[in-house]
């Protein structure tokens, strides 16, 4: 009796880890799946161009200045959200599923010194999407917040692939205080599922 | 059950994943130095397009012909900004005269200054010549002088300047009498200061 008892325990064993191996077969293709998706999926955003211009102040954003070479670009023009302005920042953007969007705001030019002084400007992404079997470029332009671009891609059905987008600054009206001034511009790339 | 288990953890895997969005920041960074305010001023020797740049000197007058019919033009300037500006603009031109042998001879004359829709007018009133070493020409100025005839002062103030509209104006001289002992046997000359500044 007990050898019977012990050839089905034995038995037993062998039958639970084989199902057990099936079980892990199953799990690992589970898992395939979730790799492939993280695996292609990427935002990357390039360091702002003219942070160390200036000895790290960067951008003079002095439009009278005549040794300011940037100085027509960043100027205000006469009809708004018309013309990007000086390139600041590149991002590239990858993922194997074009169901998502990208949002990109933006605060107001700060004072350092003094945060009362603010001035805003029009951000500008410039960026290229395959369409069928051509590129075709998109401009979108915004103020500071609450205002923000967002870029739909769900309609490109399939992979999706930015590279090198700019992002490019012009005042909105001429700076006249003195002093350091920064921004933040905010990318958030979320999910439309 | 483990198959089940593994299913709901992958679910929870791929809805956490596809609900928290990636967020990347760009970091702006600029400056503003204020540019220091600067004026330019520029005059011209009668209606010659000459510019004598900071020589407030305008030039020798040459009295020929009638001078008493004819007004001339003396100088031209214009004062521009780099900025938005407010100026007080001071013209201090002293009497018309000439000097022979220790003698001035000053005719009477009338300055006039246009500028806008503004005309400033100044008279000397009287044909003067003297034995002076040092005349007076300048108000307030003092000296061993026999006469003392104090300049001519045309003032414009709270004046709007930019580089695209700048202030400008010309100045006119007319004879109206002369010294009959001396007239016209010398070469006059007046002499013109300008002051200025921002408010």
């Amino acid at each position: 009796m007990k050898k019977i008892i012990s050839i089905l325990i034995i038995i037993l064993t062998v039958s639970v880890s084989l199902f057990a191996w099936k079980e892990l077969d199953f799990a690992s293709t589970s898992q395939g799946v979730i790799a492939h998706i993280n695996g292609v999926f990427e935002l990357d955003v390039s360091e702002f161009y003219y942070a160390n211009d200036n000895e790290g102040k960067g951008i003079n954003l002095n439009i009278n200045d005549e040794n300011n070479n940037f100085r027509y670009l960043i100027a205000p023009t006469s009809t708004p959200k018309s013309i990007p302005g000086l390139l600041i920042a590149n991002f590239s953007l990858i993922s194997s599923s074009s169901d998502y969007k990208l949002t990109i705001s933006h605060d107001k030019l700060t004072n350092k010194t003094n945060h009362s002084i603010k001035y805003d400007y029009e951000l500008s992404t410039v960026y290229s999407v395959l369409r069928g079997t051509s590129m075709v470029e998109r401009t979108v332009y915004c103020l500071s917040e609450p205002e923000s671009s967002v870029l739909n891609f769900n309609e490109l059905h399939g992979v999706l692939m930015l590279q090198n987008a700019g992002l490019y600054l012009r005042l909105c009206n001429e700076v006249t205080d003195s002093g350091e001034y920064e921004s933040t511009i905010t990318l958030v790339l979320e999910s439309l599922q | 059950m483990k198959k089940l288990l593994i299913i709901v953890l992958s679910f929870i895997s791929f809805s956490l994943f596809a609900t928290n969005p990636v967020t990347d920041y760009v970091h702006v960074k600029g400056y503003y130095e204020e540019e220091e305010s600067s004026l330019i001023f520029k005059v011209w020797r009668q209606n010659e397009l000459e510019d004598i740049g900071r020589v407030y000197h305008a030039g020798d007058i040459y009295l020929d012909g009638d001078p008493t019919t004819r007004e001339e033009r003396i100088f031209t300037w214009e004062l521009s900004g780099n900025k938005n500006l407010t100026v007080n603009l001071t013209f201090t031109i002293t009497p018309l005269q000439a000097y022979s042998n220790g003698t001035y001879h000053i005719p009477k004359h009338t300055l006039k200054m246009y500028s806008g829709n503004t005309t400033k007018t100044h008279e000397f009133s009287t044909a003067t010549s003297g034995s002076t070493s040092y005349p007076g020409y300048r108000q307030g100025s003092s000296g061993s002088s026999s006469f003392i005839i104090k300049s001519a002062v045309f003032k414009y103030t709270n004046e709007s300047i930019t580089t695209q509209t700048p202030k400008s104006g010309y100045c006119t001289l007319r004879v109206l009498e002369y010294d009959e002992d001396t007239a016209g046997n010398f070469d006059y000359v007046s002499y013109v200061t300008v002051e200025f500044d921002t408010v």
